[in-house]
């Protein structure tokens, strides 16, 4: 079997221009740093199977963050799962301070629904707008907006 | 409030937290030959070798060990390793947020103050701000908040007014923080322009996940009499959506079949159309809500349908024509304008939108067509023939407009200016204009 070069091209470009707001849409979802790992690199195998029905001349992310979305609502199943048998957030790809600092705000961001968690991110961090944010999440605009606002409140509320 | 918040503190550490994953190099391994693997390692590696072939092999490459990203399995394989990610300006690990935020990116008001508004006439308006409706009778130099009596567990998620007097509020009670339970809405009504207030049950929906909440409901106001709600219960990872009627001016509410709905516009009691979430299409009824049918529109030459999508419903013009605009997927792409002079049974292309892409609100204003949600606000005079650029003062693009009359519009502006990794305080903001489009001033409560 061989493939066309092209895809491996674009993959590349692709995989090197998206991975950051991949994970970090998998890390909203999860609270979880290895789980979110996970769930990015799945995405992008899902990418690369696909390779031969996606339209490479579109952007990619949104295709991407749609499948992160899929693969975490089973996800969550086994995130419980794990996390009911005693296993840790270990975040080893982290160095020391950076992962101290994870579990900080992986603590303050555990109060918020994990769509709340999502639409946060992606409105005020990513800057996404709210439509792009619905699309992704499946959801309405105005539902995406009642979500951040919440969201805020509540590390508010939870921190003061 | 300044964006010394809290939640910005925790947001900004969680932008440069979050920078730090690595792109895992990537190892593909697509010519493996299954004879080569049947001697090295018999029958059962062979069979995951077929398996393998032409599947994609993610190895976790942990502390950047090279020799961990090579797979075990024997054999001639072509490998193609993922170089180490080059990181993307604003979205890498080197571009990091501060743990507090720059006192540059400080502003006045935070994200959750201004929701949306409107005016309804050229000088009453109403805006939802943080968990307060406010109305203003000095066409937004001024504003007084007010709100139906409610229990403190009740959170106000939507508003209408059909004029300064006639209005409606919808407001969510919702379980227990964490946990599932029953989603209740309640509609406001109050003839008085807020002065008082008769509450009712909109709907008590049992909950689908857990943390449910109403997503700000769209509104579609007719006359003082004649109004509808569309409301989405969501939970995770479900959502459910009711469409409700009034004729009596919301004293009654009558729920129609429920289809998973984005917006809504009715232009007179029975004629409407909506856009159904999940696909994308444009769908019309004639009996009130009660059925609904697709909306055929002609093809454009050179566009894909699947790359145009209603951003709202058709607007009457005052020669009784409907207008509506569908907007371009695809930059480069322009939007096109269709009319229709049988209330909407059959639709004629009226014209292209502007070549600039990414328009998405239309509204006619008397003779002339208003197009905002792009990077600039144009009128045309001349049924879209030329474009004239106008409201070089707002400061975003446009979330939707209000027409009250040919001279005062109301804009809901988003603030999408914030650079990656920022935190964004104040995302919307309230304009007026009270010479047909042509300038803009902030009413922002």
């Amino acid at each position: 079997m061989t493939s066309n070069p092209s895809f491996d091209e674009r993959f590349i470009d692709v995989h090197t221009g998206c991975w950051t707001p991949v994970f970090r849409f998998a890390l909203a979802l999860t609270n979880d740093w290895d789980a979110a790992e996970d769930l990015a690199q799945e995405a992008f195998s899902r990418l690369w199977i696909h390779r031969t029905d996606v339209d490479w001349n579109r952007p990619l992310l949104p295709w991407l963050l749609t499948t992160t979305r899929r693969l975490a609502v089973d996800r969550f199943r086994r995130i419980r799962r794990a996390l009911a048998r005693g296993r840790r957030d270990e975040a080893r790809t982290l160095d020391g301070d950076d992962r101290v600092r994870w579990l900080d705000v992986q603590r303050s961001m555990a109060g918020l629904a994990p769509l709340d968690r999502a639409a946060l991110t992606m409105v005020a961090i990513s800057g996404l707008s709210y439509e792009e944010a619905a699309v992704v999440l499946g959801t309405t605009a105005g539902a995406v907006r009642a979500r951040v606002s919440r969201a805020r409140r509540r590390l508010g509320d939870e921190t003061q | 409030m300044s964006d010394d918040r809290p939640s910005a503190r925790i947001l900004a550490a969680w932008a440069h937290v979050s920078a730090r994953s690595k792109a895992r190099p990537i190892v593909r391994r697509e010519a493996v030959h299954p004879r080569r693997l049947i001697t090295a390692g018999g029958r059962l590696a062979a069979t995951f070798a077929i398996v393998a072939v032409g599947l994609l092999a993610v190895v976790s490459q942990r502390h950047d060990t090279a020799s961990t990203a090579l797979p075990s399995a024997p054999g001639p394989s072509a490998i193609a390793a993922m170089p180490t990610p080059t990181p993307l300006p604003g979205n890498s690990a080197t571009t990091t947020t501060p743990a507090t935020p720059s006192p540059a990116t400080a502003t006045a008001r935070p994200i959750y103050d201004f929701h949306t508004g409107q005016l309804v006439t050229a000088v009453d308006g109403w805006a939802l701000s943080g968990a307060d409706l406010l109305v203003t009778h000095g066409g937004g130099r001024s504003w007084t908040v007010t709100a139906p009596s409610a229990p403190s567990t009740e959170r106000i998620v939507g508003a209408a007014f059909a004029d300064g007097l006639h209005g409606w509020v919808v407001s969510d009670r919702v379980p227990a923080e964490g946990s599932s339970g029953v989603l209740g809405v309640d509609v406001h009504r109050t003839d008085d322009g807020g002065a008082t207030w008769e509450t009712m049950t909109l709907a008590s929906i049992p909950s689908p996940g857990p943390d449910p909440l109403v997503g700000f409901p769209t509104f579609s106001v007719v006359s003082s009499d004649v109004a509808y709600i569309l409301i989405q219960a969501e939970g995770t990872p479900d959502s459910e959506f009711r469409l409700f009627a009034t004729v009596d001016g919301g004293r009654s509410w009558h729920s129609r079949p429920r289809l998973p709905l984005r917006s809504i516009t009715f232009v007179d009691p029975l004629v409407g159309w909506a856009v159904r979430n999940d696909s994308g299409a444009l769908i019309r009824t004639v009996d009130g809500g009660k059925s609904w049918a697709s909306q055929q529109l002609p093809a454009i030459p050179g566009v894909r349908a699947s790359d145009l999508s209603p951003a709202s419903g058709p607007a009457r013009l005052a020669d009784g024509t409907l207008l509506l605009f569908e907007s371009a997927a695809r930059d480069g792409n322009r939007g096109a304008f269709f009319a229709s002079h049988d209330d909407g049974s059959t639709w004629a292309i009226a014209a292209r939108g502007p070549t600039e892409a990414g328009y998405s609100v239309a509204v006619p204003n008397g003779g002339a067509w208003i197009l905002g949600g792009g990077p600039s606000l144009l009128i045309s005079h001349d049924a879209g023939t030329t474009w004239q650029q106008v409201g070089a003062e707002l400061p975003g693009p446009i979330a939707s407009i209000a027409v009250v009359d040919g001279s005062h519009l109301s804009a809901v502006v988003d603030i999408n200016n914030c650079a990656p990794n920022t935190d964004c305080a104040v995302p919307r903001e309230l304009w007026i204009s009270d010479d047909a489009g042509t300038s803009w001033r902030d009413a922002t409560p």
